[in-house]
């Protein structure tokens, strides 16, 4: 009887386990495809019924422009008050937050002991708000139940933090560089990755790795600018770990690999080494116009086929083979879309800011993902349109083949989305949201006769902040259907603050959208589970 | 990719004052922005370096027409498009723009990147005019940014060099190697410095803080404050002018607004005009000329002096100027000195150059001879004995130069161009018996009707307008003269010798009316009759 009742448990939990759909990384997996597999309660019929489920206000302070990142979500965490879906939520100044995902409740909370001061006084500004700003990731330990939290401090410290209470599962370690900005954390066969951008805290952009076994940092200096895509650094099956540099010229006879895809892989000595990169043809084009890449590629599988998508401000996406990544030149790829938005190639408030999906849906056919800012482009057309976007929008793209080459081809261009950013798909269903957020970053011009812009009263931070925080308005979430780009729900005006280089999750039926304001807002469907 | 274009992209990418925060993390580099009409305040019509542009450069190919945009606009009599004004260094990762206006009351800012047009505005009309060949109406000056006295002309600065990728990896619990990550390191060598003509060295003091606007006169005579960015009025309008006046090319200094005003129109009185918009009295100030009609626009002395050139008496009676180039104090407008004779009957605006320490004021005559005159003092104690007078031409046409050029030579060598009807004759400035004197130096190939040439590096780039020339004393319409006008060709000479290295063929398909002609970094933009921009210059990997 005994038995019986274990297999019975046992057969639960792998049923649990495989109904269970968990968020441990920033964009899902570790390739960044921002495809829930998992996902099963979601479906494009139900979505309709979605409704806010709560919201909660968690004790984060802004810096700058930048509050809360999008929690990751451990499925089922052995605490003192039972098994729970615990959101990991972090928080700009060095905090985070362990949240029961059923209630809000806040089960835990941690302020990291940065040292003194890791800026040595050094301001902060827009770019560079100090704090921790890499999206942590999560990984299950070897007792069921049991996950840590792989946080990197506004010190550089890498932190390891039990998911159950927020305690140290060990000691900090050094990683990165103290004030940097580092972006969303990886973690591939036990070496976390991350990479850096900005030259925040005067320090060089890098792809930086961290191996937990050795305790040893490696770091790729590409040359170029910063490497601030957000969702960080995809990484392959075979350990290829790939992104995209900014601004400076591309100049491959001195190894200056600046506005290309980067690809580098650990060695034998855990130390990373070039691999391959992929410059565009208008490389140059884009650094002096400032359209630097500036979105995680994203790694994904099709039909025997590696591919790396990716794309940057200027509005296009590229199509790349991760086994022969820019061609004998290093300067071809497989495909490359039109534009698709940012006709007057600006710098700011335009373009692909957001993280792109993709995924393969019933039939096998696979499905790319993009959202931009800004106004469609003039010449750009898809078979099936919900209007022209003037603030921003979806466009999504079938990965197929064409008299035996790989293209993306338009199907699908989603209503007007103000400031569409990241996507994750789930189900049938793709999740994106318009930030709300005022995104520009120059020309800002007032007329004699203009009233001026109300400020808000907003302490310590920049006037380019200050600006912006008080022009920004409201997020709006958005479920789409992912074969037509149909609008299924929206949040209307339910979310009353804005985000800024956040982004959203998806798990088990719930959307989760961090805000500006502090506010975790949980949209979602409910379930008889 | 081409060493030249490389360098472009990266000066043209960074910015003299970064007036926003990027995603960059680079240098300041930058170059002279041909910032008003004819480059600066002593109307040269020179940019002293350029990246991509050089004599060498030019000999070889890849000069090619990168865009051309048509603008909305509708000519008056021939008046269609001014030459453009450039903000190409506002920052890095900015838009490189093109201010011009256009007859049909309108500002336009057009991407020198793309061709795309950024903003336009329509101003509204201060009311219908008669217009008549002399009083086309509409825009009749060319926009300007604030500009200094001097050209202030940007130090390269050089990109900092970076060494190659590389990586490292530390020691268990090290953290990222700090070796790796250093600040400062030795590895940074400034790129080397672009080539420039030689010639006295110009201003490179670091660029004074000038408002980033951009000022265009309205034909109901409002001064516009626009924003480069929006086109919008960052200032309210102010009324500078009487409506319906043929304004010239504005330029602003210190802090005023200047032009002239010429052939009475709109019954507005032949003059040069101050708006003084400091302290925000907004105050006019008026010179009459009581004599002649300005030659164009002024120009300035190193000192602040303007000069103005008359021709010949329209007025009734002996008083005022006429046939003179007159210096006023800049911010009074009151009298300083002049220069007349009867014989000069100036018409094109005055240049003022430099030869050794002495500066020299130099316009043309109807003639087509170039008097110098020291700007210290312009006539001598006469008011009638000019420096030198060079030989007037043999042509007998009624073509009028549109103005002159002068510029340095690697040598040190000053000299000045005027077009002829059908060339363009440069002459070296060199010193008889103490005096300077105009030499002969080169003459072009033919062309028809050329405007006066634009100086890049030691390039002169020429447009042969295609103009057609009525018969002197003969009366065609407007309309007439344009049917029989054909399309226009730039050629790009060497300053040194006036040997053709490029021109750009049967590319632009109409006509050209006045000196729409002006340079961005590494661009030559040409604004045709009708309404179409080209842009000239070496490809960009846009796509």
């Amino acid at each position: 009887m005994r038995t019986h009742a274990a297999a019975a448990a046992i057969v639960l939990a792998l049923v649990v386990r495989v109904w269970g759909a968990e968020y441990l990384t920033a964009g899902v997996d570790p390739q960044r495809t921002g495809w829930i597999k998992d996902e099963k309660v979601f479906t494009p019929r139900n979505v309709s019924g979605m409704k806010l489920l709560w919201k909660t206000r968690l004790e984060s302070t802004p810096r700058e422009m930048h509050n809360l990142f999008p929690p990751l979500v451990a499925e089922r965490v052995s605490t003192a008050r039972g098994t729970r879906q615990i959101l990991v939520v972090p928080g700009v100044s060095d905090d985070l937050f362990g949240v029961d995902a059923q209630s809000g409740e806040m089960f835990w909370s941690r302020h990291f002991d940065s040292v003194a001061d890791p800026a040595n006084g050094a301001p902060p500004n827009t770019l560079c708000p100090g704090g921790q700003t890499a999206i942590p990731v999560l990984a299950p330990d070897s007792t069921p139940g049991s996950y840590t939290a792989y946080a990197l401090s506004w010190d550089g410290r890498l932190r390891h933090i039990n998911v159950s209470d927020g305690t140290d599962a060990s000691p900090p370690e050094k990683f990165a560089p103290p004030n940097a900005k580092p972006y969303a954390l990886n973690l591939v066969n036990g070496v976390i990755y991350t990479t850096l951008a900005q030259g925040c805290g005067g320090w060089p952009n890098a792809f930086l790795s961290y191996d937990l076994a050795t305790k040893k940092t490696s770091a790729f200096l590409p040359q170029g600018g910063g490497l601030w895509g957000r969702r960080g650094a995809p990484v392959d099956a075979e350990g290829r770990v790939y992104m995209g540099t900014g601004d400076n010229p591309y100049i491959p006879e001195r190894k200056n690999l600046g506005n290309a895809i980067v690809g580098v892989k650990l060695d034998g000595n855990q130390q990373l080494q070039y691999e391959s990169h992929y410059a565009p043809k208008n490389a140059n084009w884009l650094f002096k116009r400032d359209l630097d890449i500036n979105v995680s590629p994203l790694a994904f599988d099709h039909r025997g086929r590696k591919f790396l998508i990716a794309t940057s401000k200027e509005c296009r996406v590229w199509l790349l083979d991760r086994d022969n990544l820019g061609g004998a030149d290093n300067r071809t790829e497989l495909h490359r879309t039109p534009l698709i938005c940012n006709d007057d190639q600006m710098l700011d408030a335009a373009g692909v800011w957001g993280s792109m999906a993709a995924w393969q849906d019933a039939n096998g056919t696979a499905w790319v993902l993009v959202p931009f800012w800004g106004p469609v482009s003039r010449t750009f057309h898809a078979p099936i349109e919900y209007g022209r976007p003037i603030h921003g929008g979806v466009a999504a793209f079938k990965l197929e083949q064409q008299k035996g080459a790989w293209t993306l081809t338009p199907a699908w261009l989603s209503r007007d989305i103000d400031m569409a950013e990241e996507v994750l798909v789930a189900n049938g269903v793709v999740f994106t949201y318009g930030s709300g957020e005022d995104t520009r970053q120059q020309g800002i011009e007032r007329a004699f006769d203009e009233p001026p812009p109300t400020l808000l009263p907003v302490k310590g931070v920049t006037a380019q902040s200050v600006r912006r925080i008080s022009a920004s308005t409201h997020a709006t979430l958005y479920a789409l259907d992912a074969l037509t780009g149909k609008e299924l729900w929206s949040s209307g005006n339910q979310i009353t603050s804005f985000n800024h280089f956040s982004g959203l999750t998806v798990a088990n039926g719930r959307v989760y959208l961090p805000t500006y304001d502090g506010y975790l807002y949980c949209f979602g469907v409910e379930t008889a589970r | 990719m081409n060493r030249l274009v490389m360098r472009a992209l990266t000066v043209a990418a960074c910015g003299v004052c970064a007036t926003v925060v990027s995603h960059g993390q680079i240098g300041k580099i930058t170059q002279q922005d041909w910032v008003t009409s004819r480059a600066d305040a002593q109307r040269t019509s020179w940019i002293r370096g350029d990246v991509v542009i050089s004599p060498d450069s030019m000999q070889k190919p890849g000069f090619v027409l990168q865009w051309k945009t048509m603008l909305d606009n509708q000519p008056r009599q021939l008046n269609s498009l001014r030459p453009g004004v450039v903000i190409g260094n506002l920052g890095f990762g900015s838009k490189p723009l093109s201010f011009v206006t256009g007859s049909a009351n309108r500002v336009f800012a057009v991407d020198n990147d793309t061709g795309g047009v950024f903003w336009q505005r329509t101003f509204e009309s201060g009311g219908g005019s008669a217009s008549t060949p002399q009083c086309p109406g509409g825009i009749t000056s060319a926009a300007t940014r604030p500009t200094t006295s001097v050209p202030t002309i940007p130090v390269w600065r050089g990109m900092q060099e970076r060494p190659a990728y590389s990586s490292g990896v530390g020691a268990p619990g090290e953290g990222v190697p700090v070796y790796l990550m250093g600040r400062g390191r030795a590895a940074t060598v400034s790129a080397p410095a672009p080539a420039r003509a030689a010639g006295p060295a110009p201003a490179a003091a670091p660029a004074p803080t000038l408002p980033q606007v951009v000022y265009a006169l309205s034909s109901d005579g409002q001064l516009h404050t626009l924003g480069p960015y929006s086109g919008k009025d960052l200032a309210r309008p102010v009324i500078f002018l009487p409506q319906n006046a043929h304004a010239s090319d504005l330029i602003a200094l210190n802090n005023v607004v200047y032009t002239t005003t010429m052939n009475g129109c709109g019954s507005v009185p032949d003059a040069v005009w101050a708006l003084d918009l400091g302290g925000g009295s907004n105050a006019v100030k008026t010179w009459r000329t009581e004599g002649g009609s300005p030659a164009g626009a002024p120009a300035f002395g190193s000192d602040g002096t303007l000069y103005v050139s008359l021709g010949a008496r329209t007025t009734a009676g002996n008083g005022g100027y006429a046939n003179a180039i007159v210096a006023l104090d800049p911010r009074e407008l009151t009298v300083k000195d002049w220069f007349t004779l009867p014989s000069a009957e100036f018409v094109t605006g005055p240049i003022v150059l430099k030869t050794g320490t002495r500066e020299v004021v130099a316009a043309a005559t109807r003639d087509g001879s170039i008097v110098l005159l020291d700007a210290r003092s312009l006539g001598g104690p006469t008011h009638g004995t000019a420096l030198s007078r060079s030989a007037a031409s043999s042509e007998r046409t009624g073509f009028v130069p549109s103005g002159l050029t002068t510029w340095v030579d690697s040598t040190g060598t000053p000299w000045v161009a005027i077009p002829t009807a059908t060339t363009i004759t440069a002459m070296k400035v060199a010193s008889v018996s103490g005096a300077p004197t105009l030499q002969a130096g080169w003459t072009s190939r033919p062309m028809r009707a050329p405007l006066s040439p634009v100086i890049v590096n030691g390039v002169a780039f020429v447009v042969s307008s295609g103009e057609f020339l009525p018969p002197a004393g003969a009366t065609v319409s407007a309309a007439d003269r344009a049917r029989q006008s054909v399309a226009a060709v730039l050629y790009a000479l060497d300053a040194g010798t006036g040997r053709e290295l490029w021109s750009s063929g049967s590319t632009i398909t109409s006509f050209v009316y006045g000196p729409a002609v002006w340079p961005g970094i590494g661009q030559i933009h040409v604004a045709a009759y009708d309404n179409t921009v080209y842009a000239f210059g070496f490809p960009i990997e846009r796509y």
